[in-house]
């Protein structure tokens, strides 16, 4: 079943399924460039203390962080 | 021969910017931290006996220009776009090429003649990622030179590539198969952009219009293609199931993939132990529990650091300045007889002006210190984390709360240090808020009034008078966020750079060159504007009075409103007198209450304040030791009022009432003219006006409400009036505000493309 990444907790991992349609053309540009692309598999790294943005691990180390409420453009299944 | 330009893409934090400084030895800001160059700059070398000129663009990550993009990415789009006869250094990094060859993969599709340039193959090397160049190199069709920027290696390789580039500029010989779903649609459609820019390849640029590039499809548009455009990329984007943007995406991420499979190696054993450390690290600084009091742990060890121990040494530049460019030429003008206003423009003007500007140095270069540190280490992205999700309240980003921290010290290190801040919005909304954060300064006042009014609840008070400072900061934020941010809400995609110590020598430069900017900039209006202030202050020979004292008598009238009656001019002639600094009213207050101008002045002597110079920073740092303990109080001048001025001034005011009005609109009006000069250097001149502007007005009515709602019961129609007024007065300003802001905007957005880029530095 698919989640939004929003829903994912720290230390868990994940595979990106698809893009939800919408959202800012350039944020979505941005995740693209950076390796955001369906089939990645992701791991939730950090999660800011006051629960707000996330940090990402991108399957081959990048970094990334993002907000909940626009990283929910993210499609994710959990793998683990 | 001239030789064609060169410009330098990359991703953000992947040492462009280092780079451009070996290459011109220019001084450019050097960050651990993605968004250093805001604007472009550029610079030139000579390398055997040619010159060659580069530009370092602000990094990106797609070369895809859309609407609502920030105006540093746009640049970097829409040079590449108009270009020439230009090429590209590709700088990547080593330990991200996954990532960073996205933008590669773009630049080649365009058939830029260009190179790249590995960077931080030390690190990859440290982490055990074993790089086949000659491979890369093979791949992408064109030359690949490993270097580590930051030491200087590969250098000579460089430059030699890049004179093999430019000699002859050759098109990439990568081979990209496009996928299969868009083979037809580049034939048919590529064609039409031959004539955009025949110096790049039509198809690709067919591709970014698929993206959604926003250039791309208004040029179709302008042939008459969109309704035909729109359609055939509806069909398309059935056939692949995906929207074209993601589609387009995962062909260039899988043929990265495919490159790298041959090219990169890690061993697995290794890959994580490097990681761990900052992994590590950030299980503390991140913790869920633990990460927002490190965060206030660091902002306190900033502001002390800045704050009480650059204060250490402000008395002593204060002093030292005062002596050689204010006491010394006052007593060799007296010695050759000038005339008194030529003395007193001179010293009081010319001199202060000086004077000023240095007593700032101390506070700005520990700031500036530590902000490059943080800045260096990694820290400041984690603080951008940690208060991310608490900021975006005012649609600001984490990392705005550092500088306004700083305005509770001093508001002039707090307008520099908003530099941190990428996006110009942000930047302009964090500067307009921290005028509100009550320095230090204003602390000496309200320590008087406070002792003289409100004996028993002082400390209340005091915190009161914060408080609505940070309201009053917060409320402009909420109205200039609509205004300023509306749209441009820039989406959070930052990275966590790994820790690193960075090294003293880089810092000291960094403090250095951003002090001698302050210096050269700011310095340029304070003095001008003390100037102006002077020539005030000069006596009416008419009237034996100051000019600004008799204004100050005038004025007073205005101020009615806020509770200063008519017979309490010294007051209005102390805020007069605020505006060169807040420190300043004190001394103000106390000479006209006590009624002693005719009372002869005592001479500044240049020999008396210089040895005052040295034993302050003998006092200031014994005095350290309390500032842990409270650093605003000990910071906070020392000046009093005399017991009997104490008297009279209780006597003028119309009790604690009109006092605490008073204080309000001290706290709340004209920043002093160094904040605005900042203000005006850092942003333009319009907004230093509006901040005057602002500030004076919303001090004016929240003193105003104040008053009149406090003392609502002794003249209650003419309470309601002025209440009324003044929020009428209010609401039809913030009207005006967004209504020119709107306007400008839609002017701005007419005229997207930068046409020219402008040249800020020259080697």
């Amino acid at each position: 079943m698919a989640n939004t990444l929003a829903e994912l907790r720290k230390g868990e991992k994940a595979r990106i399924v698809a893009f939800k349609p919408g959202g800012a053309p350039c944020y979505r540009q941005k995740l693209l460039a950076m390796g955001l692309v369906p089939g990645t598999s992701i791991v939730v790294n950090q999660i800011a203390p006051l629960g707000d943005p996330f940090e990402l691990s991108v399957h081959d180390g990048t970094r990334v962080s993002v907000r909940k409420k626009e990283g929910c453009i993210l499609l994710v299944e959990r793998t683990s | 021969m001239t030789k064609p330009e060169l410009l330098l893409v990359g991703n953000p934090n992947c040492g462009k910017t280092t780079l451009f400084n070996l290459l011109t030895g220019l001084h450019q800001r050097v960050g651990n931290w993605a968004g250093v160059t805001v604007d472009n700059k550029r610079g030139a070398y000579i390398y055997e006996n040619d010159c060659y000129t580069i530009c370092d663009l602000p990094g990106c990550y797609s070369l895809v220009s859309l609407q609502q993009m920030a105006g540093d990415e746009k640049v970097t789009c829409c040079t590449l776009l108009q270009r020439q006869e230009e090429c590209v250094i590709n700088v990547v990094d080593a330990c991200n090429l996954n990532r960073d060859l996205y933008l590669t993969h773009q630049l080649l599709e365009l058939k830029i003649p260009m190179l790249v340039v590995v960077n931080c193959v030390d690190k990859a090397f440290e982490r055990g990622i074993h790089i086949d160049f000659k491979e890369l190199s093979q791949h992408l069709g064109c030359a690949v030179v490993p270097m580590v920027a930051k030491d200087g290696e590969g250098l000579d390789t460089l430059k030699h590539a890049i004179q093999v580039l430019t000699e002859l500029p050759k098109a990439p010989k990568a081979e990209l198969t496009p996928p299969d779903f868009i083979v037809q649609y580049i034939q048919l459609w590529g064609h039409l952009f031959t004539h955009f820019n025949p110096s790049l390849d039509s198809q690709a640029l067919a591709i970014r219009a698929l993206e959604g590039d926003k250039q791309c499809q208004q040029y179709l548009e302008q042939q008459g293609q969109k309704p035909r455009f729109i359609q055939t990329c509806e069909s398309l984007s059935q056939e692949t199931e995906q929207a074209l943007d993601v589609a387009l995406a995962m062909w260039r991420h899988h043929q990265i993939r495919q490159w790298l499979g041959t090219v990169v190696s890690i061993p697995e054993s290794k890959a994580a132990s490097k990681q761990t450390r900052s992994a590590l690290i950030d299980q503390f600084v991140l913790n869920r529990f633990l990460g927002i009091p490190i965060f206030f742990i660091v902002m306190y060890s900033m502001f002390f650091f800045a704050i009480s121990f650059g204060g250490v040494f402000q008395p002593f530049f204060e002093l030292m300045s005062q002596a050689v460019f204010m006491d010394a030429p006052r007593q060799a003008l007296t010695y050759f007889n000038t005339a008194p206003w030529m003395i007193d423009l001179l010293c009081d003007g010319l001199g202060k002006g000086i004077n000023v500007t240095c007593s700032f140095i101390p506070v700005l270069a520990g700031m500036y210190f530590f902000l490059s540190f943080l800045e260096g280490s990694g820290y400041l992205a984690r603080a951008a984390f940690v208060m991310d999700r608490f900021m975006r309240i005012l649609g600001l980003p984490g990392k705005s709360f550092v500088p306004m921290i700083i305005g509770f010290g001093c508001n002039v290190p707090a307008v520099m240090g908003a530099r941190t801040l990428e996006n110009r919005h942000e930047r302009i909304l964090t500067i307009m808020m921290t005028p509100f954060m009550s320095c230090s300064a204003r602390l000496a006042i309200y320590a008087v009034f406070v002792s003289a009014f409100f004996a028993e609840m002082g400390q209340n008070i005091i915190f009161a008078l914060y408080l609505v400072g940070v309201g009053i900061a917060v409320l402009t934020g909420f109205i200039l966020k609509g205004v300023l941010l509306e749209g441009t809400e820039s989406p959070f995609v930052m990275e966590l750079p790994a820790y690193q110590f960075p090294p003293v020598k880089g810092l000291v430069r960094q403090t250095k060159h951003r002090l001698k900017m302050f210096v050269k900039k700011a310095g340029s209006l304070i003095i001008p504007l003390c100037m102006v202030l002077a020539s005030l202050g000069l006596m009416n020979p008419e009237k034996n009075v100051s000019y600004l004292e008799s204004m100050g008598r005038k004025v007073s009238v205005v101020f009615q409103p806020i509770g200063i009656e008519k017979d309490n001019w010294p007051a209005a002639v102390g805020l007069l007198s605020g505006v060169m600094a807040k420190e300043v009213v004190v001394g103000t207050l106390n000479a006209l209450y006590s009624q002693q101008n005719d009372a002869p002045v005592k001479m500044p002597h240049f020999k008396e304040t210089m040895q005052e110079a040295f034993t302050s920073v003998k006092e200031r740092l014994f005095g350290l030791r309390e500032a842990i303990k409270n650093p605003l109080v000990a910071h906070a001048s020392d000046e009093d009022l005399a017991l009997g001025v104490m008297g009279t001034m209780v006597e003028r005011f119309q009790g604690p009432i009109a006092a605490f009005a008073y204080l309000l609109f001290v706290l709340l009006y004209f920043p002093c003219v160094s904040v605005i000069a900042s203000i005006a250097k850092e942003l333009s001149w319009r907004w230093g006006l509006f901040a005057m502007g602002w500030t004076t007005g919303l001090a004016y009515l929240v003193a105003m409400l104040f008053y009149q709602c406090a003392t609502l019961p002794a003249h209650p129609r003419q309470s309601l009036m002025w209440i009324l007024s003044g929020l009428i007065f209010f609401i039809g300003a913030v009207y005006f505000i967004r209504k020119t802001t709107l306007r400008m905007k839609q002017q701005r957005r007419r005229r997207a493309i930068p046409t020219q880029i402008l040249l800020t530095t020259d080697a």
